[in-house]
């Protein structure tokens, strides 16, 4: 395998002769300006407004028939909501075939997405506002050199396209109806067992979905306590659970116990790691060290210890929390966390 | 073809030819690919020159080309391109060498490449090229708000991944230079 090279070392590699002749090469070719566009085709950027920012101090926002934690980007706030609610009937997608197991459900208030998985086999399903369908066509037309429209599959009812990134690996787009647009990506399996793959989806209402998730994971009716009980076993260590001053709303629509848990842990962590940057910045000593302990009792949450069995998110957050103590916290910590998303 | 024209090109190739060339070497699987998509995506840079954006978005555009152009080679319809022979026969001896100041740890690569083809890629663009949501939405055409969920999903399952393994790497670094600095001590 190639290594995987930063910038730097290629800048250092003994390649001048070659990458002068690539360059004479280049500029003494005959300029055709009638090649097809090959740049991205952008649509103007929208943003969406996104009702969990509001102002209160703590407050638990486990919602009904929506999907997910949305810590909106400042960009993606005060502009149109999208055009439906995600909480439309029949707007959830099964895979109802034998041996596949959901193993991942992301998303946020604009978008969602559930994977499937098979052995090496793979099902990636993913729901985007209507709006987002042109853009996604047009993405998805450059797969094929000329650009293409794709062959036509039947989809959950309607008539969508569908393309070939390699021969074990297809992707197939649902025109929008009822304000999404869904997209199938799987890898691992041909055109044929593709086709039948996708045949074998189900449209199904909010009931029929959550009656689909593995017994562990949390459905509308019980996330809200789930996330009461992981905020109170970390107030038991950090109270109050949040800096002065701070605004927080912990918003999860997540299913599976683990990403419940790290948008819960997220919240709280993330605000005290931004009040200990604002302490240090201030130099303000007791502010400083009112965050570093409320971050020293992360070692205790219950939360954490329950998700070190799936993941090394714990590990994660602890050691990062050992490098702010040590006066060395890095700058990339609230993207290793997941505070920047 | 017009001074000025010419002029531009080359400093484009100037600022930008490590960072495509090394584009390509992170995905292509040998040095001689990488230098064609580097060629190819030059090539349809000068040719396509009025329509370059300006700087700072000109990399963007370039790594957008680069990634068609190595999509087609994977699926073995791109034409080699009669550019770049020395550069191809220089990168064949010099890259297998070059083991040093890698963007990426082993155990992340490994658990990278256990992910979708969709959520690798958004990965990538974020760990070895250093770019954040909005930038990796122009360079695959879409935006930031499609982006945005999908990096966080991949990151989410790249931590579960590594949660697999058996060799604990500590902390997760998420910026291509520490990763480097941490392989090499």
């Amino acid at each position: 395998m190639i290594p995987k090279l930063t910038d730097d070392a290629i800048a250092g590699l003994p390649i001048q002769r070659g990458r002068a002749d690539l360059l004479e090469e280049i500029v003494t070719t005959t300029v055709l300006d009638d090649l097809p566009a090959v740049e991205p085709e952008r649509e103007p950027r929208r943003t969406w407004w996104v009702p969990v920012a509001a102002a209160v101090t703590v407050a638990l926002v486990a919602v009904t028939g929506a999907w997910w934690a949305g810590r909106p980007a400042p960009e993606q706030r005060n502009a149109t909501p999208p055009a439906a609610t995600l909480a439309e009937d029949d707007q959830y997608v099964v895979l109802d075939a034998p041996g596949w197991e959901l193993t991942s459900t992301a998303g946020s208030v604009w978008s969602r997405s559930v994977v499937y998985d098979k052995g090496d086999q793979n099902v990636d399903i993913s729901w985007l506002p209507a709006p987002e369908y042109r853009s996604l066509v047009a993405d998805r037309r450059r797969i094929d050199r000329p650009a293409s429209d794709g062959e036509p599959i039947e989809m959950l009812g309607l008539q969508g396209r569908m393309w070939a990134y390699f021969p074990h690996e297809h992707t197939a787009i649902r025109p929008p109806q009822g304000g999404w647009t869904i997209e199938v990506r799987v890898t691992g399996m041909d055109e044929a067992a593709f086709r039948d793959l996708v045949s074998r989806l189900r449209l199904v209402d909010e009931a029929g979905f959550e009656a689909a998730l593995p017994p562990e994971y949390a459905d509308s009716g019980d996330r809200e306590q789930m996330v009461a009980d992981m905020v109170a076993g970390i107030q038991e260590h950090v109270d109050p659970l949040y800096p002065d001053g701070h605004q927080h709303a912990i918003a999860s629509y997540a299913f599976d116990p683990y990403h419940l848990g790290l948008d819960v842990v997220t919240s709280v962590a993330c605000a005290w790691f931004e009040d200990l940057v604002a302490a240090r910045a201030e130099d303000d000593a007791t502010r400083e060290q009112r965050a570093l302990d409320a971050l020293a009792t992360a070692r205790d949450w219950p939360v954490l210890e329950e998700m070190t069995a799936k993941g090394k998110f714990p590990q994660i957050l602890w050691g990062t929390i050992d490098l702010a103590a040590a006066g060395e916290l890095p700058d990339w910590y609230a993207d290793g966390l997941g505070c920047a998303t | 073809m017009t001074e000025g024209r010419e002029e531009t090109f080359r400093r484009v190739y100037g600022d930008h030819f490590d960072a495509v060339l090394g584009f390509a070497l992170r995905r292509a699987d040998r040095p001689e690919d990488a230098a064609d998509v580097t060629a190819e995506t030059f090539l349809v840079a000068w040719r396509r020159l009025a329509h370059l954006p300006v700087e700072p978005e000109t990399r963007l555009w370039l790594y957008g080309v680069a990634r068609r152009v190595l999509a087609n080679h994977r699926r073995g319809d791109g034409r080699r391109t009669a550019l770049g022979d020395r550069l191809r026969r220089e990168l064949a001896t010099v890259v297998p060498d070059a083991s040093d100041a890698v963007v990426v740890r082993a155990d992340v690569a490994e658990a990278m490449r256990r992910l979708s083809v969709r959520d690798q890629e958004v990965l990538e663009l974020h760990l070895w090229e250093g770019l954040e949501p909005r930038d990796i939405a122009e360079v695959l055409g879409l935006t930031a708000s499609v982006v945005r969920p999908r990096l966080s999903r991949a990151r989410s399952r790249l931590r579960e991944l590594l949660g697999n393994d058996p060799e604990p790497p500590g902390h997760l670094p998420f910026r291509p230079h520490q990763l480097a600095k941490e392989d090499q001590r």
